[in-house]
């Protein structure tokens, strides 16, 4: 089976156009039985190119260039003069939708023993007026040539008859065109003019006559190194393990259309996206916390513990529980007055206690009211307040003064 | 179509020709002319090169005067 590899980027809008036309001769030279390496978007790079080339009998494809550099997507250079191996372009024809690489790519894909190039010395000039679309006069003009001339190596033309074709489809096209636009008609004559083809004029994609090869077993190829398998699936594991390199083996978040060539990526978003729930009780698992809810309430009704009791509020005094602050509050004063130091608002439940800690605390036994204070303490610690402030002359009156 | 394009597109290539400086707004007129003389769906187009150029067709009366480098561009095709 002959090899042909297409290099198709997709990333700007005027190799987008180029490759809309090749893809018809993707197509038409897989119709053929050729079997062909559709370098497209993120495909078409240097090392794609690399490998593919050398297994291939016609290298092709549209790209950006100038007289030393032919590249594919985000500009990476596929060839630069000098710099590729012999065997990429060794005994191979060689055709690129690009501009200027005929001055010197060109002649150095044949010097590197290239059996036959076809380019533009000049830049390649083409006219759209819509999206790529087969309906677009200009499209026709200018792009639909070239993906029918690369149909014809298909057919077993010589290098040499097709672009003695092409030249001669563009002088029609420029005496059609001559009349409805002359500009259209100039920058066909230009593309014309700039056409060239060094080396052998001979050559041929496939012999004339050449029997229909039978359809060989599969053998996958990886685009990235080279590594060669009869395997699908250990193709795939390979590329998935080494390469990952399509969306197509990309990890898959099963609850969005999130996807990632890494597992961490993929682990990180369910972290943060999709947080699991665990049931307590058996493996079940789910994002949802609702659905957690309704899997216990259904599924471990039996073993679900009862519900923990409301918190008790305990008196400070005498330790008893009740439910409600209110209960407390009401327990407390009706069963445990309580004391309030006037001078620190320590609390205490008995009178006696009270008696001590002022004592101790905040009368010296020199305070000549000491008594005094100590009745009225005992009755009303506001009153004693003000009464301490307004008629002792108690040395404690002077801090609350304060 | 007020005129043969034809004529128009001859006209702005003499321009092209001899084209000095002071005949800028000439030439950006000429081209006006030419498109004005093309019917409705041909002054949409694009040019494109594969070396990196996107060029609406209407807005070449505009670059001619105002971009000095398409300006180069336009003439060195126009008068090979």
């Amino acid at each position: 089976m002959t090899n042909v590899v297409i290099s198709r980027p997709d990333f700007e809008r005027a190799v987008l156009y180029g490759s809309y036309w090749l893809y018809k001769v993707v197509k038409y030279y897989k119709e053929k039985g050729f079997r062909v390496f559709d370098l497209y978007g993120g495909y078409a790079n240097r090392d794609v190119w690399a490998v593919r080339t050398k297994q291939s009998r016609l290298c092709t494809g549209v790209g950006h260039g100038n007289a030393d550099v032919f590249t594919g997507q985000n500009y990476d250079i596929l060839w630069r003069t000098c710099q590729y191996e012999k065997s990429e372009v060794q005994g191979k024809i060689v055709f690129l939708l690009s501009c200027l690489t005929a001055r010197r790519l060109g002649h150095d894909i044949i010097d590197k023993g290239g059996q036959c190039y076809i380019g533009w010395y000049e830049e390649y000039i083409f006219m759209v007026s819509k999206s790529p679309s087969d309906d677009d006069p200009y499209q026709q003009a200018f792009l639909k040539p070239i993906s029918d001339a690369l149909n014809l190596l298909a057919d077993g033309k010589t290098t040499g008859e097709v672009v003695n074709w092409l030249y001669n489809r563009y002088t029609e096209l420029i005496k059609q065109w001559e009349n409805i636009d002359p500009e259209a008609a100039h920058y066909l004559k230009h593309d014309r003019d700039s056409l060239r083809i060094y080396g052998d004029e001979e050559a041929q994609v496939t012999k004339p006559g050449e029997p229909p090869q039978p359809p060989q077993p599969d053998v996958y190829i990886c685009p990235w190194c080279g590594f060669i398998t009869e395997d699908a699936e250990k193709m795939k594991k390979h590329i998935l393990e080494l390469h990952c390199p399509h969306e197509e083996f990309w990890y898959e978040c099963c609850f969005c259309s999130y996807k990632t060539k890494s597992k961490c990526d993929l682990a990180n978003h369910y972290y943060q996206e999709h947080p699991i729930y665990f049931c307590p009780y058996c493996d079940y698992e789910t994002p949802s916390p609702r659905e957690l809810r309704y899997h216990i309430k259904t599924e471990h009704a039996d073993e679900i513990c009862p519900p923990c009791p409301p918190p008790k509020y305990k008196c400070i005094f005498c330790g008893a529980e009740f439910d409600s602050c209110e209960e407390l509050c009401h327990h407390v004063h009706d069963e445990h007055p309580t004391y309030v130091c006037p001078f620190c608002r320590q609390l205490f439940d008995n009178l006696e206690k009270l008696k001590k800690h002022i004592e101790e605390k905040h009368f010296p036994e020199t305070c000549p009211y000491y008594d005094t204070v100590h009745k009225t303490c005992m009755m009303k610690p506001c009153k004693l307040r003000k009464w301490i402030r307004k008629i002792l002359k108690c040395p404690l009156a002077v801090i609350w003064n304060k | 179509m007020s005129a043969n394009p034809l004529e128009k597109w001859r006209k702005v290539q003499r321009l092209a020709l001899k084209f000095k400086n002071d005949i800028v707004h000439e030439l950006a007129q000429a081209y006006q002319e030419y498109l004005d003389s093309l019917p409705e769906f041909a002054r949409e187009v694009t040019i494109m090169t594969f070396s990196g150029k996107v060029i609406k067709r209407k807005d070449i009366p505009r670059l001619i005067i105002e971009d000095p480098q398409f300006r180069e561009w336009f003439i060195k095709h126009l008068t090979e």
